[in-house]
């Protein structure tokens, strides 16, 4: 289907949010799912690009995208008006009990694109968010949060202040945990909110290919009662529950 | 009337626009993205022998109107794949729609994997694929694809085992490629399906390391239809049996242009991971193109450039 991009703006030097209306995907979108997007019509850049679905209201969505290589440069390129190829939504999101009443969500960078979605569903249900974001010195990627008074905030300085941090805040009671960000904050996350007994999702990340299953491309190294097995961040993620992820062990 | 079925040996298709195997799943996945009733078949993706658990990541490295892929043809095995997998499949396909194929690392492990689809499915099914593309364990890689002999024993072996359509999908990487095509000839076998995937290498220059876990992979997609469109050249000249080409088929004027050269028919890869619904655009193309020439069947353009 196509999506018109409706507003661009940049939120730092190398991120920027792009709103699309569209009102079928917009209304099929849960928090975690994400959506191909083609870049051009042309053979290269070749695949379509994953990205998080960062807001949805109403008949729009937007996505906070980080400029790393030639497809999201190519995006910056964009004006309101063009008209963008994508497929979606993708994928099994974050997912929660209604009986849960806090929760902490932890960003790592631009990992935030993928918890907004998500603290608005929460916030809508009457749930409170805490939202911790590390590092600090990547702090202007929030100013993207349309509606950060209704979060309470805190920050990691660093990868290395994170656990005492993220313990800091588990101590005020959280229900569940969810997190988005690079393996490694993801790996400390996982940890942490074990070894303190909280359920805890994540979402990951995979260089992707189709989005809908058929490539098995973007393995995830999944624990099973069987042992390891490798399964596909498009289809059965890409959110899954932080005991069942393997960052180290490999077939 | 226009006929754009397609004859390959004993085997007919509605048409001659495949789903290549390792590229279009178990064609069930694309039921919501595209109207699976137009793929001409679909080969599914490969059943081995012992479940394998695939490469490990990343599997997928993107070059220019390409990728670099290594999947490790992750499968779940024969007993998952005939008890879970084939019901699925036979819900979303017709019988002339569904190809199976199987790798084994000897011929012993390819006739039963054969035998097993053809006693519990023979009736379902349109044909049977002898992947011999894939890399093999116990004799290295590419054995039944380099070896003329290898080759020729295999298909003996399986062809007189089941008598369901057989098609030997080969690695044209070898520089005997022409020599083992031959053998595959004199073998008898319905189609030869052309693995025109040169291998290739990228690096990440963050990571400074190579982009893909498996450090080498098989590129796909429109970088090497070049490459591959003289493979199927070559094999035209010197092979008698219908050729299934494969290698970066994007639209429908590339499969036409498969099919000047040589190709009865052209399975489709990597295409499909950009536009789910790319078969269906190729084969309107087709139909399109044969309108506007006023073309009866495509059968008369098979290898029409060498002529």
């Amino acid at each position: 289907m196509l999506a018109k991009l409706i507003e661009f703006r940049s939120v730092t030097e190398r991120d920027a949010l792009y709103v699309f209306d569209c009102p079928e995907l917009a209304r099929a979108a849960s928090p975690g799912q994400i959506v191909e997007l083609k870049i051009n019509d042309c053979l290269d850049p070749f695949l379509r690009r994953p990205l998080s679905i960062f807001d949805v209201e109403g008949d729009t969505f937007s996505l906070l995208v980080r400029t790393v290589g030639r497809g999201t440069e190519y995006m910056t390129r964009w004006k309101p008006g063009v008209e963008v190829d994508v497929l979606g939504p993708l994928g099994k999101g974050f997912s929660w009990s209604e009986k849960e009443e806090t929760f902490a969500l932890v960003g790592g960078g631009v990992g935030m694109a993928s918890l907004n979605f998500l603290a608005r569903r929460l916030l809508e249900q009457g749930k409170q968010v805490h939202l911790l974001f590390s590092p600090k010195r990547d702090s202007q990627l929030l100013n993207a949060l349309p509606q950060p008074e209704r979060m309470d905030i805190s920050f990691a300085e660093n990868r290395t202040a994170l656990p005492a941090a993220l313990n800091a805040l588990l101590a005020k009671g959280i229900d569940r945990v969810f997190c988005c960000g690079p393996d490694g904050l993801m790996e400390i996350v996982a940890k942490t909110s074990m070894a303190n007994n909280i359920p805890c999702q994540l979402s990951m990340e995979r260089h992707m290919a189709c989005g809908i299953g058929i490539c098995l491309g973007c393995a995830i190294a999944i624990r099973t009662e069987q042992g390891l097995t490798y399964k596909k961040a498009c289809k059965d993620g890409p959110v899954f529950e932080a005991e069942e992820v393997s960052f180290h062990e490999e077939h | 009337m226009k006929n754009i079925k397609t004859k390959l040996g004993q085997a007919e298709f509605r048409n001659p626009v495949l789903g290549a195997s390792g590229c279009t799943g178990y064609a069930y996945e694309l039921e919501s993205y595209t109207d699976l009733s137009r793929y001409g078949a679909v080969t599914l993706k490969t059943v081995t022998y012992t479940p394998r658990h695939g490469n490990h990541p990343e599997r997928i490295a993107e070059v220019p109107a390409g990728i670099i892929s290594s999947i490790g043809l992750q499968n779940p095995g024969p007993d998952v794949f005939f008890d879970d997998t084939m019901p699925k499949v036979i819900d979303a396909l017709d019988r002339d729609q569904i190809i199976v194929s199987v790798a084994g690392d000897t011929i012993e492990e390819y006739v039963e994997l054969c035998c097993r689809t053809s006693q519990r499915y023979g009736e379902k099914i349109a044909a049977l694929e002898i992947n011999a593309a894939c890399p093999n364990v116990r004799f290295g890689v590419g054995y039944f694809s380099r070896d003329p002999q290898a080759a020729f024993d295999l298909i003996e072996t399986v062809k007189s085992a089941v008598s369901l359509p057989v098609f030997f999908k080969f690695n044209t990487n070898f520089e005997n490629y022409l020599e083992v095509a031959s053998a595959i000839d004199e073998a008898g076998v319905d189609a030869l399906y052309t693995s025109n995937t040169p291998l290739g290498l990228k690096i990440n220059i963050r990571t400074r390391r190579p982009a893909i876990g498996n450090v080498v992979g098989p590129i796909c997609g429109p970088a090497i239809r070049p490459i591959g469109m003289l493979r199927v050249w070559n094999l035209y000249q010197k092979v008698k049996m219908p050729i299934i080409a494969s290698g970066g088929v994007y639209t429908w004027e590339d499969a036409l242009e498969y099919m000047l050269a040589g190709a009865a028919a052209v399975g489709v890869g990597s295409a499909q991971f950009v536009q789910p619904d790319v078969v269906k655009h190729i084969v309107d193309g087709l139909e399109r193109y044969m309108e506007r020439e006023s073309l009866d069947s495509l059968t008369s353009l098979v290898g029409a450039a060498h002529r």
